[in-house]
């Protein structure tokens, strides 16, 4: 097996929740919710486009910046889809108690706030000190007070904000902690908003769960794989592999087989993708397989050298043109290490060492009998990386 | 030499792992079908699992299993109706052969499912409790023999693990006259299925000093290696396994059912 187990360091934070849905063990938690809620704010406000996403490393969630961010938006003679109810210019500025909530691109605005949570909105208006005032039949908003918004359910409804002469109508979405637990980096460098009420995540979806993508006006632009890694895996997340060199000159063990530290040829059964001209075909499928027959944690990575899980270790994978395909692992010292196909007694085929990044290495990807090359895996085919779970 | 060390110098036995081929061949629509449509469009939340590409795997399964309890004892004569040119079964790899394989390469494992679709299965019989195969005709009056077992290759569910291409009903002693240093052209008189094999190999391991192919004869598997000598591969040993297993560091059952010796 690569890789030995990853310790975790203790967190004030009851991680529980998030723990549970690693295990799948137990309901999660909230207890942490105060402490995620700038996170998930910052994450849905990243899907608004507010704030580029700031990702140090795949998998991981990084918190948004502490300080609030403001987005202009100006509306003349009001704001959003609502028609001015005066002439009189009105520059509206609004931002949310997590700085995040605005998005003029689209209309109207959208303001996501959570049903455990006080909300604050904001609103400045030019010339400043004109008074405003907030109006809604949203029943899911609990709180329409001095600015002041608390969700009661999962729901979509609007606002109006008033100052001066204009208004503007103001999308309230409201979340609920579970969903919210959902939120986080997959492996298609997509961030994901709230998952549909029918794909909350909770413990009976301990691996890795089909979730959408929420669009800007509340549609669901696609539905990806995501996998969740532990809170702690990621928060330490390390530059190195963890796995040790492993000698096997096996001809029951092709490369996938020695790769996953077991004594078969394996090939991906049941998940060879369809008309796959390019490795990325396989960006999907693989973590798919790793999970659903391997019983491991997996996500794509963008190069050799991405951080990845404590205590988990790297895995490139090249598909042939026409015949097959190849995958090495990387050990703790940053080498490599792969084995091609299964061999025969008299003929074996060693697991051998490699150096170097295989991106460029092409002496990974060759394929030698009797130092004869049999077969390349070109660099054309492209190189793909995956974290992998011991 | 023991046996297992001898047919173990080649890794190349005439054996088969039907379709293992291309990756544009070893295909699974369920996992295309589930691509990611990054196109922004709206998705009711009913249609998520529809997408769920376990769900169609488990449909392949069930398809597997289906299959499996429907395998029939009739005379193949009845249940085959499409047959299949030689030079398709081999360029598609109907019939694989670890003479394809030396060893080198992790090709896509093919589930029974896969072997359904691409070469619908007419004929399948089942030999042993995790053991089935399905038969298949050649234009050319050749028989097809694609073996699955359970657990193949230790992947899950039925895995096609080799195949034997026979076109012409032998017994052991066709080959008593067969001798070390004897060139392949000799043993090609024999079974005439051995060009084909050895054509492909060439295709792309000509290189290689070895070669080896094995031989359905009612006695059992008449398995030959090849050293190349004088630019041409010659006998190195002949081998008979009586159980119908041969061995080349792995074990290959090519168990069959008496109805399906060639005639």
């Amino acid at each position: 097996m690569a890789g030995g187990s990853g310790t975790r360091e203790e967190s004030n934070c009851n991680t529980e929740g998030l723990e549970s849905i690693w295990t799948g063990c137990g309901e999660p938690t909230l207890n942490c919710i105060d402490e995620w809620m700038p996170v998930f704010e910052g994450l849905l406000a990243i899907l608004t486009d507010v704030v580029p996403p700031v990702v140090d490393c795949i998998g991981d969630i990084i918190p948004p910046p502490s300080s609030t961010t403001t987005m202009t938006t100006t509306t003349t003679g009001g704001g959003g889809t609502t028609k001015p109810t005066t002439t009189v210019p009105t520059i509206i500025t609004v931002k949310s108690s997590g700085g995040r909530t605005l998005n003029n691109t689209d209309s109207p605005l959208h303001v996501y706030v959570s049903n455990t949570n006080t909300h604050t909105v904001t609103v400045t208006t030019n010339p400043s000190g004109v008074s405003h005032s907030w109006a809604s039949s949203n029943t899911n908003i609990v709180t329409v007070a001095n600015n002041t918004f608390t969700g009661k359910s999962e729901g979509i409804t609007y606002a109006t904000v008033t100052a001066g002469g204009a208004s503007a109508n103001i999308k309230v979405i409201t979340i609920t902690p579970l969903s919210m637990s959902g939120i986080m980096l997959n492996n298609q460098q997509s961030w994901l908003g709230p998952a549909s009420t029918t794909y909350n995540l909770g413990p009976s979806y301990s691996k890795y769960q089909q979730v959408s993508i929420l669009g800007s006006h509340g549609s669901f632009y696609y539905t990806s794989d995501w996998v969740f890694v532990p809170k702690n895996s990621v928060a330490e997340a390390v530059s190195y592999s963890t796995g040790d060199w492993r000698d096997s000159d096996s001809t029951d063990q092709n490369c996938l087989g020695y790769v996953l530290n077991k004594d078969e040829d394996l090939g991906w059964k049941g998940y060879v993708v369809s008309g796959a001209t390019h490795s990325s075909d396989y960006d999907e499928a693989i973590p798919n397989y790793m999970s659903d027959v391997q019983k491991r944690k997996c996500y794509r990575i963008t190069s050799y050298s991405t951080p990845i899980p404590k205590g988990w270790f790297r895995m490139a994978f090249r598909l042939h043109p026409t015949s097959g395909f190849h995958v090495v692992y990387q050990l703790g010292d940053g080498s490599w290490a792969g084995k091609h196909g299964t061999g025969t007694p008299l003929f074996p085929s060693p697991a051998i060492n490699y150096s170097g990044n295989p991106s460029t290495n092409q002496e990974m990807w060759t394929a030698k009998r009797l130092g004869i090359t049999i077969q390349e895996y070109p660099d054309s085919m492209g190189t793909r990386y995956f974290a992998v779970s011991p | 030499m023991k046996k297992t060390v001898v047919l173990g110098l080649i890794l190349t036995l005439i054996f088969t792992s039907a379709c293992l081929s291309s990756s544009t061949e070893t295909t699974n629509e369920s996992v295309s079908e589930s691509a990611m449509d990054t196109s922004p469009h709206d998705i009711k939340s009913e249609d998520y699992s529809e997408m769920d590409i376990r769900k169609k795997i488990e449909a392949a399964q069930q398809k597997e299993l289906e299959m499996i309890s429907n395998a029939s004892q009739k005379p193949h004569e009845q249940l085959i109706t499409k047959t299949y040119s030689e030079k398709e079964a081999f360029e598609k790899r109907l019939v694989y052969y670890l003479a394809d394989d030396p060893g080198v390469v992790s090709y896509f494992a093919i589930g029974l499912s896969d072997l359904e679709r691409d070469f619908p299965v007419e004929c399948l019989r089942r030999t042993g409790e995790q053991k089935v195969y399905a038969l298949y005709k050649t234009n050319e009056g050749g028989l097809i023999y694609t073996f699955v077992e359970e657990g193949g290759r230790g992947e899950k569910g039925w895995v096609v693990t080799h195949s034997l291409y026979v076109k012409k009903a032998l017994v052991k002693s066709d080959f008593d006259a067969v001798k070390k240093g004897d060139s392949i052209k000799k043993v090609n008189k024999i079974d005439p299925t051995v060009e084909l094999y050895l054509n492909r190999w060439n295709e792309r391991y000509s290189m290689l000093p070895y070669f080896a192919t094995a031989h359905l004869t009612k006695e059992g598997i008449v398995t030959i290696i090849y050293y190349k000598q004088r630019n041409e591969y010659r006998v190195e040993s002949l081998e008979v396994s009586p159980d119908f297993v041969f061995d080349i560091g792995r074990a290959f059952d090519c168990t069959i059912l008496p109805q399906d010796f060639p005639e």
